[in-house]
């Protein structure tokens, strides 16, 4: 762990009436880490993303951020604090231009914190490249740039947490590269991130630190190389010798 | 005040849009009862136009579509029947007080904005329906005039009304407009789009969605009270109607274009001409007919004609980013 834990999470679980997708799960973030968060599909990943972003709340377990509980916080008062994600499936406004898209997120997510909104408007727009996207509808976009300007509207309430599920998801490998260097370079404005991921390449290219979920317990943490060669890991991954 | 802040439109768009809808609409209020010696017909247009405003900025801008949303209207016009008739009170007053109720009454029903979709629509209804029974109670008579309804025909002035009903009808559109420029109608428009994401941007979507609601039973509240006002003397079917202010109301705010400045105007000043024709020569098949209007417009032009103009308008003039 890079520095003082700035995300904590004990023993949280989530449950779906009786299925239990996230089961006392607890994790940190350090200041300055990224964290890779993998595991098989139905593991937990994107429920885990929920609970932190406030769009599911956590049955037991305490959430922490930046040594403050934010359990049962609304998520526009967590985007206040500096919580943000991305989704899965991209939630742009869709009747709403690129630049609009921004400036909502620039308007009501910086609370409290003069910008010069047009220069970060367009500032985040070259980052994730749709400058020349700024007046067309978010609805004209396709998959890729929609999930650009997820990025971008994360990015414009200037989070210290960002939260990026599957972010390649789909892209083909000169894609993956690009994002994986966006990526790199938002660390440097960012104090912590979590990655949800299922291209493995991908997570190498932008952190070594990773937590590998499945059916929602966290049966790894530790660095990349170590998770490979882990047995739990390989067998969720793989399968048991003999197994059909 | 910073205006890019406040507003996010630019301001001699706001500017040119404020032009394009006060001059029409002025003509038509001024013009309309010389043309047609009719001066409640256009009396009820005003009234129509404030109701579509009203809606437009609840239902138009955060997607939640109060499907008994007339009880504010109707609130608005008991309001100022009974503090005029049984208080006294000036009549410009009441309908302010009346008006106040109605965002009052809205308040007390703030809880209804957790539901959503289809639920949202039921509950309200049911809201209608419930403060409908209470003023028409007998057993209230003496405050509301229960089913006997309620008389204040000392202050009829029927040039007056009219008069203030066709300035507030443009001072209401222009709220639409002023709404749709600034920061908190981008927000209205973030929810409808997407309740989930528009938190991540920071949005309390709770709090603009009441605020939103606020204004818009405060604008029926109004034009409740200048209809009553109008009126003089009203049953509490004539103002708590479900099909002449909510059901209308809505097929017209769907024609022209939820969400838009123009379309609840275009589709209030066109389907209310087709109303009162088929009123005239077809009364017995009004009521399906709107119905069935408002199926079709739900099959194929879900966003109204606003769209359709506005399509067409790119591929006339800018055919290289038509479609």
């Amino acid at each position: 762990m890079e520095g003082e834990v700035i995300l904590s999470l004990q023993g949280v679980t989530k449950r779906f009436g009786s299925m239990e997708a996230l089961s006392r799960v607890s994790l940190s973030l350090g200041r300055g880490q990224t964290l890779g968060l993998i595991g098989p599909n139905g593991s937990g990943k994107t429920t885990l993303i929920n609970v932190v972003s406030g769009l599911l709340y956590a049955d037991a377990g305490t959430l922490s951020f930046l040594g403050r509980r934010i359990n049962g916080m609304s998520p526009h008062r967590r985007s206040h604090l500096g919580i943000n994600r991305t989704f899965q499936i991209p939630h742009p406004f869709h009747g709403l231009t690129v630049r609009e898209n921004v400036d909502i997120a620039l308007l009501f997510g910086r609370k409290g914190r003069r910008t010069d909104m047009d220069q970060a408007a367009e500032d985040i727009l070259k980052l994730t490249g749709l400058s020349d996207q700024s007046g067309q509808m978010a609805s004209s976009l396709n998959t890729g740039q929609k999930k650009m300007l997820d990025l971008a509207k994360a990015l414009a309430t200037e989070p210290k947490v960002l939260l990026v599920d599957e972010l390649a998801a789909g892209l083909n490998a000169a894609e993956t590269d690009v994002v994986a260097n966006l990526l790199n370079q938002v660390k440097k404005s960012v104090e912590g991130m979590v990655i949800v991921e299922h291209v493995m390449n991908f997570i190498r290219k932008v952190t070594e630190d990773v937590a590998v979920l499945d059916a929602g317990r966290v049966i790894f943490s530790g660095k990349f190389a170590d998770a490979v060669s882990d047995p739990k890991v390989m067998e969720v991954y793989l399968g048991t010798k003999g197994s059909p | 005040m910073n205006f890019r802040k406040v507003f996010l439109a630019d301001r001699r768009m706001l500017a040119r849009d404020a032009g394009i809808m006060v001059l029409p609409l002025a003509l038509l209020f001024l013009l309309g009862p010389m043309l047609f010696a009719n001066q409640g017909l256009f009396m009820e247009l005003a009234i129509y136009v404030m109701l579509a405003d009203a809606l437009n900025i609840v239902y138009g801008f955060t997607g939640y579509l109060p499907f008994g949303f007339g009880v504010f209207f109707a609130v608005g016009a008991y309001g100022t029947a009974i503090l005029v008739a049984f208080h006294g009170w000036p009549v410009a007053l009441a309908i302010l007080a009346g008006a106040l109720f109605s965002a009052l009454l809205s308040l007390l029903f703030t809880p209804l904005l957790r539901l959503s979709g289809a639920y949202f629509a039921i509950a309200s209804l049911a809201a209608f329906e419930a403060v409908y029974l209470i003023f028409s109670n007998s057993s209230l008579t003496s405050v509301t005039g229960g089913p006997y309804g309620i008389s204040f025909t000392s202050v009829y002035a029927p040039n007056l009304d009219y008069a203030v009903a066709a300035v507030l009808a443009v001072v209401s559109a222009l709220t639409v407009l002023a709404v749709s420029g600034s920061s908190f109608g981008i927000a209205l428009k973030a929810i409808r789009e997407d309740r989930f994401a528009v938190e991540l941007a920071g949005v309390n979507s709770l709090k603009y969605r009441t605020y939103a609601w606020l204004i818009s039973s405060f604008l029926s509240g109004v034009a409740g009270g200048l209809y009553g006002w109008y009126l003089g003397f009203f049953y509490p079917e004539a103002v708590f109607s479900l099909t002449d202010f909510s059901v209308l109301v809505i097929v017209f705010v769907l024609f022209g274009g939820r969400g838009t400045v123009f379309g609840p105007l275009i589709g209030v000043a066109v389907l209310f001409a087709v109303y009162e024709f088929l009123t005239l020569y077809f009364s017995n098949l009004v009521l399906i007919i709107f119905g069935v209007l408002l199926v079709l417009l739900i099959l194929f032009i879900p966003n109204g004609i606003m769209e359709q103009v506005t399509r067409l308008g790119r591929l006339l003039f800018r055919p290289e980013e038509g479609e």
